[in-house]
C-alpha cells in the first residue's frame, strides 16, 4: 500500500498542494485527474519523491524518504510524461535500461526469473519490429510506448517476494491514439489485477471510469476526493473541479460510466454558472 | 556525412554490444602497434629492431639507442598513451554528465582552470609551508592541476546546469568566460614570475609531449590512473542520466553522488593530463563522437573504447609530429587541433537542433 498524508508542496512563494492525503491499494489502478495545474503531476512528483514536499509518503510500509535510489527502483517504475534522450540510442538500448535497475538489490531477494527480456516487453507495448530502430528518429507516442517498456521491464512481475511493486504512469496515453490508449490502459489494468499497484495521472475522463478503480480528484492544490468512481465521477464532484457544466451518464447494461457530456454548450465554461 | 551514418545502422536487435565488443579488440590491437611504431619511429636513427635483435642475441645495446629509446621514446609513448585516454575520458564523462556531445575539457574551459592551477603551482609553489612541499614534492603542479579542473568543472556545472538540464549556449559561454578568466590569472602569474620560473612556464605551456621523462610520468600517472580505474564504474549512472536526472534516480542510481564523482574523475584525468602536456585540444570531443557512431552511446563501452582510441589517436599525432618536419619538431596541439577544429564545426553542423534549446 502506498499512503501520503498531509502532504504540502510549494514552488517559491508559491503553493502548489494544501495538506493532501492520498492512499493506492496494491490490487488497484488508481488514477489520479483534475483540471489543468490543479497539481495532479506534482502531487504524482511528490509520491515519487522528485520534488522537495513536506509530509510523509509510506511505500510498501516504509518511508520513501529513508530508502536508497536503488532500494525504491526495485519497488517501483516512474513513466515520465515525456523523455528526450541526449544521445543516439537505439530501442532496445533504451528499454534495457530498466533491465538493471535496482539490480544488485533484487538479485540478492532470489525468487526472481531472468526470463524477462527486452523483446518481450516491446511486444507487449506493440513495438515488436522496433527492437533496432533509433529511439529519437520516432514518433511521440512511439517514443512513450519504448519508455512505458522500460518501466515495465524494471518491474516485470507485479509482485516480488510477497511485496507488490507499482508504476507510476504520468499521462501514460497523452501522445497516443485511441487502440493504443485502450492498450497502455489494459496493460496497466493487467499488472493491478495480477497484485502490483498502479497509480496514474489521468486527463481522459472516459478512460478513466473505464480502467480505474479509485479516483483521487485535485481541484486547485486541493483534494475534493477520493474514492470509488462512483463517487468522485459524479455530475456535482467534476462540474465543481473542473468549472463547466459536465454530465455524468450512466450505461445500465454495461455498467460503465460514460462522459462527460456538456449540458449545454452555450453555458459551459463560466465558473458558478447556473447548472 | 549520411553516407557515414546510413552505415552505421544498428543490427536488426538494436542491440550493438557484440560489435562494440570487437571493436575493442581492434582498438587493442591498433594500439600495441602504434606503441611500438611510435618507439621505433623517431629523428634519430638509434633503431628499435637492431636493439632488440642485440638484446635476444645478448649484445651489448650502444648507449646512444638506450639513451633514445629507453629514457627518450619510452616515456614519450607512455605519456602518450595515459594522456590521450584521459582526455578521451574526460571528454566521454562530461559529455554524458552534461548530456550533451559538445561538452569537452578543453572547449568549456576545464582545461584552462587546470591550467591556471599548474601555473599558480609554479609560480607560487615556493610561498607554500615547508611541510607541504616536501610531502608533495613533484606532485604539487598535478595536484593544483586536478584543484584548478575541480573547480572549473563545479562551477560550469552550477552555472550551466538548472534542475537536470543542462542550457548548451549557457555551458559554451561560462566556458568561454571561465577559459578567460583563467587565461587573465595566468597573465599575472606570468608576469610576477621570476626567470627560473619563467623558463619552467614556457616549457610546460608549449604543450607537448615533448618533455617526457620518467619522473614526470611517474608523478602525473596515478592520478591518471585513478581515474581510468574509476571510470568504468561510472558507465550504467551515465547511461541512465541520458534519460534525465528524475528518470535516472528512478531506475536506482543515486544521481547526486554519480555527479561529484564523475566531477572528480574529470578534474583529475583532465588535471594531470594538462599538467605535463600543457593543453592538448580536442581528443575529448573527437574520440567519443566517432565512437558513437562506430557502436553507439552505450558508456559501458564507450568509456573504454575512448581510453584506448584516445591513446591511439595521440600515439599518431605525435607520431606526426615528430615526423612531418623532422628534424624538427610540431606541437602536437597544432596537429590535434587541425583534426579536430573542423571535426567539431561538423558536429556543431548536426547539433543545430540541439543548441536552440
Amino acid at each position: 500500500m502506498l499512503s501520503a498524508t498531509n502532504i504540502t508542496v510549494s514552488y517559491g512563494q508559491n503553493r502548489i498542494l494544501h495538506h493532501i492525503d492520498f492512499t493506492a491499494q496494491a490490487g488497484e489502478f488508481t488514477a489520479i485527474v483534475g483540471p489543468n495545474g490543479s497539481g495532479k503531476t506534482t502531487l504524482m512528483r511528490a509520491l515519487t519523491g522528485e520534488v522537495p514536499y513536506t509530509g510523509k509518503v509510506i511505500l510498501n510500509g516504509t518511508n520513501i524518504a529513508r530508502q536508497k535510489p536503488w532500494e525504491l527502483a526495485v519497488q517501483r517504475g516512474v513513466l515520465p510524461q515525456a523523455t528526450s534522450l541526449a544521445f543516439p540510442f537505439t530501442v532496445t538500448e533504451v528499454v534495457r535500461l530498466g533491465l538493471n535497475a535496482g539490480l544488485s538489490a533484487s538479485l540478492n531477494s532470489g525468487g526472481h526469473s531472468n526470463q524477462i527480456s527486452v523483446p518481450q516487453a516491446l511486444e507487449r507495448v506493440g513495438l515488436g519490429g522496433f527492437a533496432g530502430r533509433y529511439y529519437q528518429e520516432l514518433s511521440g507516442g512511439e517514443q512513450q510506448r519504448v519508455q512505458l517498456a522500460r518501466v515495465l521491464l524494471q518491474v516485470w512481475e507485479p509482485i516480488l517476494n510477497d511485496t507488490p511493486r507499482w508504476l507510476f504512469l504520468d499521462e501514460p496515453v497523452s501522445s497516443l491514439d485511441i487502440g493504443h490508449q485502450l492498450l497502455v490502459m489494459q496493460i496497466a489494468r493487467d499488472f493491478a489485477d495480477a497484485g502490483g499497484g498502479v497509480i496514474a495521472v489521468m486527463h481522459d475522463l472516459n478512460l478513466t471510469a473505464m480502467f480505474a478503480n479509485n479516483i483521487a480528484l485535485i481541484s486547485q492544490g486541493h483534494l475534493a476526493g477520493q474514492g470509488a468512481p462512483a463517487a468522485i465521477l459524479t455530475d456535482d464532484m467534476l462540474s465543481d473541479a473542473y468549472h463547466c457544466n459536465l454530465r455524468v451518464n450512466t450505461s445500465p447494461d454495461q455498467g460503465t460510466f460514460l462522459l462527460p457530456h456538456a449540458a449545454s454548450f452555450g453555458a459551459a465554461i463560466s465558473p458558478g454558472a447556473p447548472r | 556525412m549520411a553516407v557515414l551514418t546510413q552505415n552505421f545502422i544498428p543490427a536488426h536487435t538494436g542491440d550493438r554490444s557484440h560489435r562494440a565488443h570487437l571493436l575493442m579488440l581492434l582498438l587493442c590491437g591498433v594500439l600495441v602497434i602504434a606503441c611500438i611504431a611510435n618507439l621505433a619511429i623517431g629523428a634519430s636513427g638509434a633503431s628499435l629492431w637492431k636493439a632488440l635483435s642485440d638484446l635476444a642475441t645478448g649484445q651489448d645495446i650502444s648507449l646512444r639507442d638506450k639513451v633514445v629509446l629507453w629514457d627518450i621514446r619510452a616515456p614519450r609513448v607512455l605519456m602518450a598513451c595515459l594522456v590521450g585516454a584521459s582526455l578521451a575520458v574526460s571528454g566521454a564523462i562530461m559529455q554524458g554528465l552534461f548530456r550533451n556531445p559538445l561538452a569537452d575539457p578543453g572547449i568549456v574551459g576545464v582545461s584552462a582552470g587546470a591550467g591556471l592551477g599548474a601555473i599558480v603551482a609554479i609560480v607560487l609553489g615556493g610561498f607554500l609551508p615547508a611541510v607541504i612541499t616536501q610531502h608533495l614534492g613533484y606532485y604539487i603542479v598535478p595536484a593544483a592541476a586536478f584543484l584548478g579542473g575541480w573547480a572549473s568543472t563545479l562551477l560550469l556545472y552550477r552555472v550551466a546546469t538548472r534542475k537536470g538540464r543542462t542550457s548548451v549556449a549557457t555551458m559554451l559561454l561560462a566556458g568561454i568566460a571561465l577559459g578567460a578568466l583563467s587565461g587573465a590569472i595566468s597573465g599575472v602569474m606570468i608576469y610576477i614570475a621570476d626567470d627560473a620560473q619563467l623558463r619552467d612556464l614556457t616549457f610546460w605551456s608549449m604543450g607537448s609531449l615533448a618533455g617526457a621523462t620518467w619522473s614526470k610520468v611517474l608523478t602525473s600517472a596515478p592520478l591518471m590512473l585513478l581515474a581510468l580505474f574509476v571510470s568504468p564504474f561510472l558507465a550504467r549512472s551515465l547511461n541512465g542520466l541520458a534519460l534525465g536526472e528524475a528518470a535516472a534516480n528512478h531506475i536506482g542510481i543515486p544521481v547526486q553522488r554519480m555527479k561529484n564523482i564523475a566531477i572528480m574523475t574529470v578534474a583529475a584525468a583532465t588535471g594531470a593530463a594538462v599538467a605535463v602536456s600543457g593543453g592538448i585540444g580536442f581528443v575529448g570531443i573527437v574520440v567519443p563522437h566517432v565512437l558513437r557512431l562506430l557502436v553507439g552511446p552505450d558508456h559501458k563501452y564507450l568509456l573504454i573504447n575512448s581510453a584506448i582510441l584516445g591513446a591511439v589517436m595521440l600515439l599518431v599525432a605525435d607520431a606526426i609530429s615528430r615526423v612531418i618536419i623532422a628534424p624538427a619538431e610540431l606541437p602536437i596541439g597544432i596537429i590535434t587541433a587541425t583534426i579536430g577544429g573542423p571535426f567539431f564545426l561538423w558536429i556543431l553542423l548536426r547539433q543545430r537542433g540541439l543548441l536552440d534549446m
